[in-house]
């Protein structure tokens, strides 16, 4: 009895001091969130530019899948509801790589960097966190509304496995999270990493699924992508989505996020840990 | 065991060499050329809770570099380096819970958002109680006069201003070890003495470590019973400044006006002293140097008044500057 109440109030107290911790680091979040609002002419930019790659695609598909073709699984009702949310998915990407790679190397050169390794923060935690920031951002903002109204006027497939989907959709952005930091660490080794900034986002464009269902690339790249975790961040969530995957095909997803979640997280917190070695500051 | 114990650090930085010119920057996209600068050459002090040390050096010296290292920015090359028993690039989370921090040429707050929000948010994570940090506020309030700035963003300050809201920031969690790199430049005179006084108060009612570096040397005389002097790496002084100046600058001036021409040869002759340097100014003006432990200024103007008629005599005592230039120029 008294050893079961001691491990309560040990557990109760753990919990209070992570959930003190998240605080700290939802605060960076909503930084982010709040600094996102302050630019409206690029709001509206950005939508413009998702609206005319969605259209394009959407004629597209219309124009390959006609009289209820299905090319490898995907039916048109699956493709308009696919190119949609892809299209909403660019934003994700553009956040993952602006808030997290680019960020870090403005950090690096501004020497903001410093300043955040002088506070008791995880920096990759506070990195991470700023990013969920800008998502939040554009769930609120861009996702839901444009979703909202594609639904009503084109028409969008209800979500089979909802739960299953919304856990693999944030453990892909976790999965994403975890390689945009491991890109953004390249800037301790090169002085400029902006090549490599490009060169990954169009490679996780191109790998994620976000330009089409990884299904219609030949054979051998799909095979290869199994051993590489892009198709987690997006195609494995959407496959979740349009019911192309059973409750438990869904589980072993979420099962394999978690562990690239895990990995790359790793890695790019012992990477760091080596990285920060290799600072070198001038100036006194 | 004192509070910061540092033995035998050395921190080599690798810097790659850039040719000049076009064809040099195509060699370089070749072959890299590499130079070894050694920014902190195996030094050691240690320091006592409740010191207030005094770090200077002239630029390019190591004072950051060292300084960064006892932050756990830095990995220092070779060497030990313990502050309050933690080892700070290896235990960076812990250790800089326990530091505050001010580097007057970068800010320690986030850009994008107030300066109130950062204050907050630094409570947040410092886990100061909020009784604590209404407390805190208000005095660095009355010592800083931050009042008017809390509500506008980091990015729009103006440098003064941008200080204050610094160091208030670092002190925030009533660190027991404090490093000031540079914090009163850009500063006007009130507010500098403000926060000399400010400092010196922290010190005494609280204990508070505190590690200075600075290129106004009126801010180690005032504050600093103890200084480091670093110079290409090497601390080449290691004591109580106002003691060196004793010691050092023992050459005293005396410059003398006189109504009359003067005539070195006769001064010479009344005065009757061998060690004495005469540098003649004017005709009617002129220095006499002499070493102030063997010859008593008062013989010297007794003589002077004896024999001349003088207009006005003014003695000049070594600066704090003369005193570290002088050490600097022994080191050559």
């Amino acid at each position: 009895m008294r050893v079961s109440i001691l491990i309560s109030l040990f557990v109760m107290e753990n919990l209070r001091k992570s959930w003190r911790h998240l605080r700290i680091y939802i605060r960076f979040s909503k930084i982010r969130f709040v600094d996102k609002l302050s630019y409206r002419a690029h709001f509206f930019l950005v939508l413009t530019e998702y609206l005319l790659i969605v259209i394009v695609s959407y004629f597209l598909w219309k124009a390959i899948l006609t009289d209820g073709r299905v090319i490898r699984g995907y039916s048109l009702k699956d493709m308009v509801t696919y190119v949609a949310i892809a299209g909403v998915f660019r934003f994700f990407i553009n956040e993952f790589s602006g808030a997290i790679s680019r960020e870090m190397g403005g950090q690096y050169r501004t020497g903001e960097l410093i300043m955040n390794l002088l506070k008791p923060v995880s920096y990759q935690l506070y990195i991470y966190f700023h990013a969920f920031g800008g998502i939040l951002f554009h769930s609120v903002f861009r996702i839901v509304p444009v979703l909202t109204l594609w639904a009503l006027l084109v028409g969008l497939t209800a979500p089979d496995h909802l739960a299953i989907f919304l856990t693999s959709l944030v453990l892909g952005a976790l999965v994403h999270a975890g390689i945009a930091f491991l890109v953004g660490l390249t800037i301790f080794y090169v002085e400029d990493n902006s090549g490599i900034l490009h060169a990954t986002s169009a490679i996780i464009e191109l790998l994620s699924g976000t330009l089409i269902p990884l299904v219609m690339y030949p054979a051998w790249l799909v095979s290869t992508m199994n051993y590489l975790p892009f198709r987690f961040i997006f195609y494995q969530p959407m496959e979740i989505y349009l019911g192309h995957l059973g409750k438990e095909a869904g589980i072993a997803v979420l099962c394999a996020q978690t562990v690239w979640v895990f990995a790359l997280s790793t890695a790019g917190y012992f990477l760091f840990k080596n990285s920060i070695q290799k600072i070198t500051i001038q100036g006194g | 065991m004192a509070l910061i114990e540092v033995e035998t650090l050395t921190k080599t930085f690798k810097i790659s060499k850039r040719r000049e010119g076009l064809s040099g920057a195509l060699m370089n996209l070749v072959k890299r050329e590499y130079q070894f600068v050694q920014a902190v050459d195996n030094i050691s002090f240690h320091v006592e809770q409740g010191e207030t040390l005094g770090y200077i050096g002239p630029n390019g010296a190591g004072k950051s570099t060292t300084i960064k290292i006892l932050t756990g920015i830095l990995t220092p090359t070779e060497g030990r380096v313990e502050v309050n028993g933690l080892v700070p690039h290896k235990q960076r989370r812990q250790h800089v819970k326990n530091i505050g921090v001010v580097f007057g040429q970068r800010s320690q707050l986030w850009w994008d958002i107030a300066v109130i929000e950062a204050f907050t948010l630094l409570r947040d994570i410092y886990e100061v109680s909020k009784n604590d940090f209404q407390k805190q506020l208000k005095k660095f309030d009355e010592v800083l006069e931050i009042g008017p700035l809390l509500h506008i963003p980091v990015r729009k300050l103006s440098l003064g201003q941008r200080v204050r809201c610094d160091i208030a920031a670092s002190l925030l969690h009533n660190p027991p070890v404090v490093f000031l790199d540079e914090p009163t430049i850009g500063l006007d005179v009130a507010v500098k003495s403000n926060i000399r006084e400010f400092i010196k108060e922290m010190n005494a009612s609280l204990g508070t470590t505190i590690i200075l570096t600075t290129h106004d040397l009126s801010d180690i005389e005032y504050l600093c019973q103890r200084t480091l002097i670093i110079d290409q790496g090497k601390i080449i002084f290691d004591g109580d400044l106002e003691k060196a100046k004793n010691e050092l600058a023992r050459k005293r001036k005396i410059q003398i006006d006189l109504y009359e021409h003067i005539d070195i040869d006769v001064i010479r002759e009344k005065l009757n002293i061998a060690q004495l340097e005469f540098t003649k100014r004017n005709d009617y003006s002129l220095t006499i140097s002499f070493d102030k432990n063997e010859i008593s200024a008062i013989n010297i103007i007794q003589t002077i008044l004896d024999h001349f008629h003088p207009r006005d005599m003014k003695i000049e005592e070594p600066t704090i500057e003369a005193v570290v230039k002088e050490i600097y120029s022994e080191d050559i």
